[in-house]
């Protein structure tokens, strides 16, 4: 890793290292592969669930108790604004799937992280929705549901973890606080 | 006591282990502050127990520098120079922001446990079905011709939605088919399902129908017996107590079923919802015919007993409704039976839709 810097020779104007950081942030090999591999594995259920939701049939799962499929996929919170959430989690993990791809992690544009960032944070804010739609007005909940849920936010703490790394703002900050500790 | 200047940094990437590539030695020396702060040196509170300064982010991440050369100063020498105020580090509010969801998620587990535990869990409970009462069905499917004659289409109902040129909905025998999908608990189906009852009864005889204890029936265990259609009701819902949206669903939808239900209520600008009837994939109705309140402050004998009076709003709501549903069948039955089909009530109903 070089630092633009110490390159030019000067320091350079904040907001242009930002944007143009020419230095490639460092994430450990294992996270790009195992965002990837879990925004496939969310997108693989919201691809069942959603085939499901358009031939009507109920989920392979218990139908009895607080586990309940049948009732989770069919109630009132399974659609938002006519649009079934089944189909909202099959195109919020083909985004995932996307910018989770291993060479986007390796991308120079800030924003390639910030739009991950984004992602990952309403996609948790939705999960903890219907979490909570679940435990108390549906009063059951769905395995495959959380099974979409549980690699939401284990995505969520990929990229949210990874992000100071991934922006050059927050790699500074990294580097000036590991210097005050050696101070 | 030492100073660290703002470009006086190590590589800094945490725990890269490309961080020593930079070395600071190599650095140019840094500017003084950066533009527009004003370099606050304090000797004390400069440093944490982890050796941060007060504060934490902001300032893109970047403390202050009260001058000098960059990377030269001995460390021994360093001084800490306290940044301006800063909120926090984007590292520090990456892990917030996950502990502040692992709380929530956490609240939500413990509230649903302590709350399931202090009180009974509510036993769901679906209503038996009980016959519904003779003379009831008696007075619903007796309703005279010249009472929907002088009905024809109503007042204040939303005529059904009219659809030509799709494929055929015919049943197994080949006769039309009247899907009907709706939910126990839903009152703009208990308004449909007196149309309805009255509309099939000019082409079958009902059985089955039952009290689902409010002031309309239910078509869990009904069938029509016609010659000239065949009925499928499906109560997709109970009326159990679990409310809105949790109820029990009762009768699955078949995939050729819920695919008509999607496609057609779409189609219609609708989402799934009750009540849906589709007579032969030509007469849809899509939501409430009209309004249930009409029926309000009513139980069933009461309702019944109206169908006779074709000024009552009930009376003009019940049955043009099922006269609107009856010219959609005829359309369907090539208008047999004759007496049905061309009595002036259905031929006003079906002027209304286009049907002839």
């Amino acid at each position: 890793m070089t630092d633009v810097r110490s390159e030019a020779g000067q320091d350079v104007e904040e907001d242009y290292v930002e944007e143009n950081d020419a230095s490639v942030p460092d994430v450990p090999r294992w996270l790009p592969i195992t965002a990837f591999a879990l925004s496939l594995i969310g997108f693989g259920i919201s691809m069942y669930l959603t085939i499901d939701h358009f031939q009507g049939i109920v989920p392979i799962c218990s139908s009895k108790g607080f586990v309940n499929c049948a009732l989770v996929t069919t109630s009132k919170y399974s659609h938002i604004l006519g649009i079934p959430v089944a189909l909202l989690g099959l195109l919020f993990f083909t985004a995932m799937v996307g910018i989770n791809w291993p060479a986007l992690w390796r991308a120079r544009s800030p924003w390639v992280a910030r739009g991950r960032l984004a992602l990952a944070v309403s996609g948790v804010w939705f999960v903890l929705y219907l979490l909570a739609a679940e435990l108390f007005s549906i009063k059951a909940i769905c395995l495959w549901c959380t099974g979409v849920h549980i690699t939401t936010f284990l995505l969520f703490v990929l990229i949210m973890s990874s992000f100071p790394l991934m922006s050059g703002r927050a790699a500074r900050s990294g580097e000036w606080d590991e210097e005050l500790e050696e101070a | 006591m030492s100073q660290v200047q703002p470009g006086d940094r190590g590589s800094g990437r945490g725990p890269d282990p490309q961080a020593g590539k930079a070395s600071p030695a190599k650095r140019p020396p840094a500017k003084a502050a950066p533009k527009g702060r004003t370099p606050a040196t304090t000797s004390k509170g400069a440093t944490t127990s982890k050796g941060r300064p007060p504060g934490g982010g902001g300032g893109k991440g970047r403390p202050p520098t009260t001058g000098g050369a960059k990377g030269r100063a001995p460390r021994q020498n360093m001084k800490i120079t306290a940044p301006p105020p800063r909120r926090f580090s984007p590292s520090t509010l990456a892990f917030v922001s996950i502990g502040v969801v692992v709380v929530i998620v956490l609240v939500f587990v413990v509230v649903k446990v302590a709350g399931s535990g202090s009180t009974p869990s509510k036993t769901r409970v679906i209503p038996s079905p009980t016959p519904a009462s003779a003379s009831v069905v008696a007075a619903v499917t007796g309703v005279p011709q010249s009472v929907a004659d002088a009905v024809g289409t109503g007042q204040g109902i939303n005529a059904p939605q009219v659809l030509n040129n799709q494929p055929k909905l015919t049943s197994a025998g080949g006769k039309p088919e009247m899907l009907y999908i709706g939910g126990e608990f839903c009152p703009y189906c208990g308004a449909e399902r007196w149309s309805m009852v009255l509309a099939l009864s000019r082409f079958g005889t009902w059985s089955g129908l039952t009290d689902p204890a409010t002031a309309t029936f239910s078509f869990r265990t009904a069938s029509v017996s016609s010659s000239y259609i065949d009925f499928v009701p499906v109560e997709h819902e109970t009326n159990d107590n679990y409310g809105e949206g949790t109820r029990a669903l009762f009768q699955p939808l078949t995939n050729a079923q819920n695919a008509l239900w999607s496609k057609y209520s779409a189609h219609f600008g609708q989402t799934t919802g009750y009540p849906f009837v589709d007579i032969g994939n030509r007469l849809f109705v899509v939501g409430p015919s009209y309004d249930p309140g009409v029926l309000q402050g009513l139980d069933q004998a009461q309702i019944a007993s109206k169908l006779t009076n074709p000024k009552d709003p009930v009376t003009e709501a019940v049955v043009g409704t099922a006269n609107y549903l009856i010219a959609g069948i005829c359309a369907e039955t090539g208008n047999q039976p004759a007496t049905v089909c061309t009595a002036p009530g259905t031929r006003t109903a079906a002027t209304a839709l286009k049907l002839s």
